[in-house]
Order: structure tokens, then sequence, then C-alpha cells
């Protein structure tokens, strides 16, 4: 029992390696820095608020077994091209960002049926075209957003475009400009539509949680006759959410040093609520038919086709899913930020919303909810603590800012790489499995 | 007739349409009036300088790991070499080859490890390759800060440590291949009356060395070690059959690859007249790729032939677009654009050639 007990512990600390570590690293970066509590808990926040869909949209991809999205950038283009046109119309406010959605899911549409038709013909290799994808579609989008904005595309615009002389003497607009500035209602309008203070919001936040969970445990144990146990493990998330929840909760009330460090943090409860919406909604898809086959189809995808799934569907499906959660994601993220950087803005998404993923403790073929969000979370915190602490050791911002993207890049090889060698590892098991029982049977005959 | 329709079978639809085009650049140059002699001069130069990073795609394609996507691996070995060739101030010819001597042994290194990750991996070689020698050029980041560079003229002006961003070569050895025995119509006074070819000039030295390269691939390949492993790229399977070590010919091969890149990134670097640090080698495979692709390879097949008639075709389309762009719809940056483009949609539609492991 002894012995079993402290099995199961390592076992844990294996399963978890990689986000107990990336905690580690964060709790020491924020040391050095010497930066107070408050101010790390509003950018953390801020942070995860404007991140969090972006990541959430590489899930389905992952479990229909085409490995992290790295083309997600299209669809944070589909995003912005939203944004752009209602700034261009000058259809403001949260009314201009529905709009702005409604156009990027449309594109995101489109593009991600292209993209999964694409990805239905590297069959293997979707990460790899992914990235080379999002290189090439940087191409064509700076292509129309430099040179045929303007000059073939009709539109005229001196606050977004940038004005040149042609031959004759008159102003001719053509391009985008680098960084458009989006109008005062469109900036921040999802975020700063309902602010909250956090000490306020946060019992409310885990009364719903208690609520949901309670419900969600009285429907096993009563309706389905689960025992308790396994009620709670089936519900392991909403429970241990809650009790985290409880457990700030206490001590916001009884500490006063965390009191004080959460009481300047507010809370955008729109982008919670939308965060929230698209999360239920992936779960929800992974509940469904749709779902089932897409984990079908990650898991195997002979015998997904003999039980009559239409895989190659099912993967085009999950590749437009994923595009247009993306391009949500991506407007969420700038109207936070406030302005898009015409050509610079989708340049790392992909990357930094796959270590992100990687970093909460997924793999290539494995993502859920909660390691989104434990991803999100640590990884932004070590985004933006880095410099900092590298300024305070090595008196050198630049460091540090070296430091995070080796980090980035670095825990997505070893992923990959820890993937592909434990692939190469299993065909090996059981190719001398097989040979083994041929020549067993061959001895019988 | 037969030889010309054998000879267009062999180069294939696609590349005769690229070939038109560039003869079809090739001659706009004249009407737009644009410098012939230079304009060529330099597509020469491009064609020498980026030479050698395609034959290093080459050699790791025919020993069966595919398109190399680690080649910033060994561009950084031959960075390290070169800081460290300018750190002690060689000069000339003789510094720059010592340069390219002293990246060999970190290549080898390099190319080692990085033969016995790709060995661990075979299906996967080509996404882990990226992401590996993408850390790999984000730790040598760190490393040209903290490593002890003490030369003022490498290191930041104040605070004295780290390398600067681009290092220049003037006073060591920039365009020593490219002056090797060079032939400049302007220094020689000869077809100075010809408006077309005066300025025309030929970077003999980097040429003479791309081809040397080319001639010893050539022969490698020919020999026993480069048949067999011509072979165990192609089928592994049968090779193993006939007791070829697939594993140590993909090691010779990546770290043949690794090698060429060292002494490549030199001497492309030698003909630009600056070292690049930092994040400039984080996209420089892509181009070698796209080259070769361009020149007819396949992620599992290539020839000595390919490598020269990519390297050719590619590079003077950028040189001859750029300004032909320019003269004909004046827009800017566009053939920057465009070559973006171009290349990733080259390396893209290869990949949708290739089936990963049969598509099974």
């Amino acid at each position: 029992m002894e012995h079993k007990k402290r099995n199961k512990y390592v076992e844990f600390l294996q399963d978890n390696m990689v986000p107990i570590l990336f905690t580690i690293l964060c709790m020491a970066s924020i040391k050095i820095s010497g930066q107070n509590a408050g101010y790390v808990i509003t950018e953390t926040i801020s942070r995860v608020g404007r991140n969090a869909i972006l990541i959430v949209s590489l899930i389905l991809p992952v479990l229909c077994g085409m490995g992290l999205n790295f083309s997600i950038v299209l669809g944070a283009m589909a995003g912005e091209v939203g944004l752009i046109l209602i700034t261009h119309w000058s259809f403001d406010g949260l009314k201009g960002i529905v709009l702005a959605a409604v156009i990027a899911t449309v594109l995101s549409v489109i593009l991600g049926t292209l993209t999964g038709m694409l990805f239905n013909k590297v069959k293997g290799q979707e990460m790899i075209t992914g990235m080379i994808l999002g290189f090439f579609a940087v191409g064509v989008y700076d292509l129309i957003f430099i040179f045929m904005v303007g000059s073939i595309i009709p539109m005229v615009n001196p606050e977004i475009m940038l004005n040149s002389q042609n031959e004759a003497g008159e102003t001719i607009y053509v391009g985008l400009r680098n960084t458009i500035d989006f109008h005062a209602e469109t900036k921040y309008a999802v975020d700063n539509a309902w602010k909250v203070m956090f000490v306020k919001f946060l019992p409310v936040l885990l009364g719903c949680f208690a609520a949901v969970t309670a419900a969600v445990l009285a429907y096993r144990i009563v309706k389905r006759k689960e025992s308790v146990k396994e009620a709670v493990l089936g519900t392991k998330g909403f429970v241990i959410t809650s009790v985290l929840l409880a457990v700030l909760q206490g001590m916001i009330m009884t500490v006063p040093a965390v009191k004080k460090a959460f009481f300047i943090v507010q809370v955008p409860v729109l982008t919670g609520i939308v965060i929230g919406a698209v999360c239920l909604l992936v779960v929800f898809i992974t509940k469904t038919k749709l779902g089932q086959d897409i984990r079908t189809v990650g898991m195997n995808m002979q015998v997904a086709s003999a039980a009559g799934i239409d895989v190659d569907r099912t993967r085009i499906v999950a590749t437009v899913l994923s595009t247009v959660i993306a391009s949500w994601g991506q407007i969420i993220f700038l109207q936070n930020i406030g302005n898009v950087q015409t050509f610079n803005s989708h340049e790392q998404v992909g990357t930094y919303a796959v270590a992100a993923l990687l970093v909460g403790g997924a793999s290539i073929d494995k993502a859920t909810m909660g390691q989104v969000f434990t991803g999100t979370v640590l990884f932004h915190i070590l985004f933006f603590m880095t410099p900092l602490a590298g300024k305070v050791l090595f008196n050198d911002p630049q460091l540090g800012e070296y430091f995070r993207v080796f980090l980035c890049y670095g825990i997505i090889a070893i992923s990959l790489f820890l993937y592909a060698w434990k692939k190469v590892v299993e065909e090996k098991r059981r190719m001398e499995k097989e040979y083994q029982e041929q020549l067993a049977q061959l001895e019988a005959k | 007739m037969n030889r010309v329709k054998q000879a267009i079978d062999y180069l294939g639809v696609s590349r005769l349409v690229v070939i038109g085009f560039l003869l079809v650049l090739m001659v706009s140059v004249f009407p737009l009036g644009i410098n012939p002699g230079m304009i060529y001069s330099d597509c020469l130069v491009r064609i020498g300088m980026n030479g050698f990073l395609v034959l290093a795609m080459m050699i790791s394609i025919v020993c069966g790991a595919g398109l190399n996507f680690g080649l910033p691996i060994g561009i950084l070995c031959g960075l390290l070499g070169g800081s460290i060739a300018v750190q002690f101030n060689w000069t000339g010819l003789a510094g720059f080859w010592g340069a390219c001597l002293v990246s060999v042994p970190f290549a080898m290194g390099a190319g080692w490890l990085y033969a016995l990750l790709l060995n661990n991996v075979k299906g996967s070689e080509m996404t882990v390759g990226n992401y590996m020698a993408f850390s790999v050029v984000s730790l040598m980041s760190i490393a040209w800060l903290v490593l002890p560079y003490s030369n003022p003229k490498i290191v930041w002006p104040i605070t004295g440590v780290g390398l600067r961003t681009t290092m220049t070569l003037e006073e060591n050895y920039d365009k020593v291949l490219d002056n090797f025995l060079k032939i400049d119509f302007r220094a020689m006074g000869i077809f100075q009356d010809n408006p077309y070819w005066k300025d025309f000039s030929l970077a003999t030295g980097l040429l003479l060395v791309f081809a040397l390269g080319c001639v010893l691939m050539w022969l490698f390949m020919k020999t026993k070690a480069g048949i067999i492993m011509r072979c165990s790229g192609v089928n592994p399977g049968f090779s193993r059959t006939l007791g070829v070590n697939n594993n140590q010919v993909r090691t010779v091969g990546i770290i043949a690859s690794t090698v060429i890149a060292a002494i490549g990134i030199n001497i492309y670097s030698q003909s630009y007249g600056f070292y690049q640090f930092y994040s400039a080698p984080l996209m420089m495979a892509f181009p070698a790729m796209a080259a070769i692709l361009i020149g007819g390879a396949t992620p599992r097949k290539a020839g000595v032939f390919h490598v020269v008639l990519g390297v050719i075709l590619f590079q003077s389309l950028l040189t001859l677009a750029t300004p032909v762009a320019n003269a004909v719809i004046n827009a800017g940056s566009i053939s920057e654009v465009v070559r973006i483009i171009v290349q990733n949609g080259i390396i893209l539609y290869a990949l949708t050639k290739i089936r990963a492991n049969g598509g099974k």
C-alpha cells in the first residue's frame, strides 16, 4: 500500500513535470524582478483575458490527431480584416466588434476549409505545413494590404491608408498604414463594457461554480446512480476550480496582504463571459456526435474510416472550427491592445499560442481545458516577467527577451521531439511483437 | 526532335515555364533602361553566395533525412567560426579559409548531435528539426551576448560586451573570393564604349569555389559511399536487406550537410560583407529549400544538377525581379513580398507531394 501510494505520487510528478517546472520558473522570476503582487495579478488577468481564446482554438485539431495547428495565423488575419473594415466604415463600439466577428467568421470559414483541404493532402506533416502555410499567408496578406488596397481594390481613407503622389501630382492612397488605431469607442469595447472589482466579483464567481458543481454532482449521483467517488472524479475540473476559488476567497477575507494585492484588480466581465462561452462551445462540441467523430479520427484514421466516418470531412470541420475560434480570439486580443500592427500583429500568434498550450502540460495528441488555462497563466507570467528579471539579474533586458524566445521555441521543440520519439519507439515495439508472434507461429507449425 | 522532347521531359513543364519567365526578365532589362552588365554580375554573385547552402540541402535529401530544416544549426557553427576569426583579426584569403576551418569541428559536433536527434524521430524530421533549429538559434542569441568576445570592433560600443547584430568584414576578408581572379570590364578597360556591358564583372573566385563544391559532390555521388547513400535514402528497407546501416549513412549525410552549411555561410558572408547574428539565421533554410525544389528536386530525390539549376533560377529571379518590378509598376518592396509568396508556395507544393510515411 505504502509503495503504491508513492508510485502514484511519482506518477503525478512525472505527468505534470512541465507545468510544475514552469511554476517554479515563474515564482523565481517574480521573486527576482521584485515587482509587487498587485502589478503581477493585474497584468496576468489582462494577458490571460486577451490570449485565452487563441489558445482554446488549438484544442480541436489536437483531438483530431492533426497536432498543433500553427495555421491559426490565418484565423488571426481574418479577425484583423474584420477590425480594419469596421474602422474603415467607422462602425464603432460593441456592435462594430460584433460585425467584425461576423466578417471574420465568414472569412475564416473559407480560409479554414482551404487549410483543411491542404492538410488532408499532407497527413502526418500538418504541423510543418501549417507553419509554412502561415508564412505563405503572411506574404499574400502583405501583397493585398500593401499593394492592392487602393490600386486594384477601390478604397480611399486617409485615416488608415498611406498617401503618395502620382505622376500627375494628385494625391493617391495605396496600402494600409503600419499601425491602425481603433476609434475611441471600439478600443477596449469588450473589456470596458462591464468592469467589476475582483474582490466583489469573486463571491459571485464562486457561487456560480459551486452551484454548477453541485448540480452536476447531484445529477450524476441521483439520476445516473453513480457512487460519490465516481461522480467527483467525473467532474474533477469543476470540483477543483470551485475548491481553488473558495481557498482564494478565504485568503482574501483573512490575510490582509492578499486582500491588498487583489484590491486594485478589476475584471472585464464581458470578456470573461465571451471566453467562458467559447470554452463551453468547445466542450459542447466534444460531447456531440461530431466530437466523437473527431476523437475517433484522432485515435486512428483507418478505424474511423471503417466505422463509416468521413475522415477528410471531419478533419476539415475541425480545422474550420479552429480557424474561426482563432479569428474571434484575435479580435478580443486586439480590442484589448487598442490598435492593430497591420503587418506584425499576426506574425507570432501561432508560436505563442502553441507554446502556452504546451507549457500547460498538453502534448501533440492530448489537450484539455485545464491545460489551456494553466498554460496561459504560466506562459504569460513568464512572458512579461523574464525581461524584468533579466534586467535585475544581468542589467540587460535583452537577455531576458532572448531567454523567453528560447523558452518558447525550446518547449515546442522538446514536446515535438518527445512525441515523435514515443511514436517511433511504439512502432518498433509493435514490429518486434509481430515478429515474435510470427516466429512462434512458425515454430508451432 | 527526339532529343528536344527528351530534354523537355527531363526538365518538366513547370521548370520550363520558370526558365521562360527568367529569360523574359533577362531580356526586359534592355528596353527598361536597367544597366544589364551590373544586374547580370549581381545575379552571378548571388548564385555563388547561395550555392553552398543549397548543396547542404541536397546531401540531406540524398541521405534520406528529407529537407533539412535544421540548416540554421550549421549556419550558427559557421558564424561561430567566423566570429572567432574576426576576434583575432584574421585577414585575407588565409583568414577566410581559417574561419571555415575553425567552423568545421563545431559543425561536425553539432551535426552529429543533430543526426542523433533525427535518427530517433524518423518520419517527423522536418517538424522536429525546424523547431530544434529555432530554439538553437535563440539559445545562441543568448550566447552571442555572453561569450567573452573582446575585440572592440565587434562588441557593442558602450557596454563592451556581446556581439553586434551585424559585424563588418571590411578589414578582414570582405569579398576575398569575389575579387580572386576577378574579371572586371571597367578595371580592365575593355568594352568601355559599350553602354550595356561596361559595368559587367565576373566574381571568378566565388563561382570557382561553387563549381568545385559541385564537382566534388558529383564525384562523391559516384563513389561507393555515395551510391550506398543514395540507395539508403531512396529505399531504406531495401538497403537494410543489403546490409547497409541506414542510421550510419544518415548520420554521415547530416554531418556533411551541417559542415557544408557552416562553410556556406562563411562564403555567403564574405560576399555580403557582413556576418549577421541573433535572429538572422532563423529563416535562412527556406530560400535554400525553395531553390533546390525549383531546380526539380523532391523531398526524396535530389542531384547536383537540381542544385545548380535551382540556385541559378531562384537567385536570378530574385535579383532581376526587384529592379524590373520597380521599373514597371514602381511599387517599392513588392518583389520582397512576392519572394515570400513564391518561396513558401514552392515549399508548400513540395510538401503536398510527399505523403509522409507513404501516406499510411
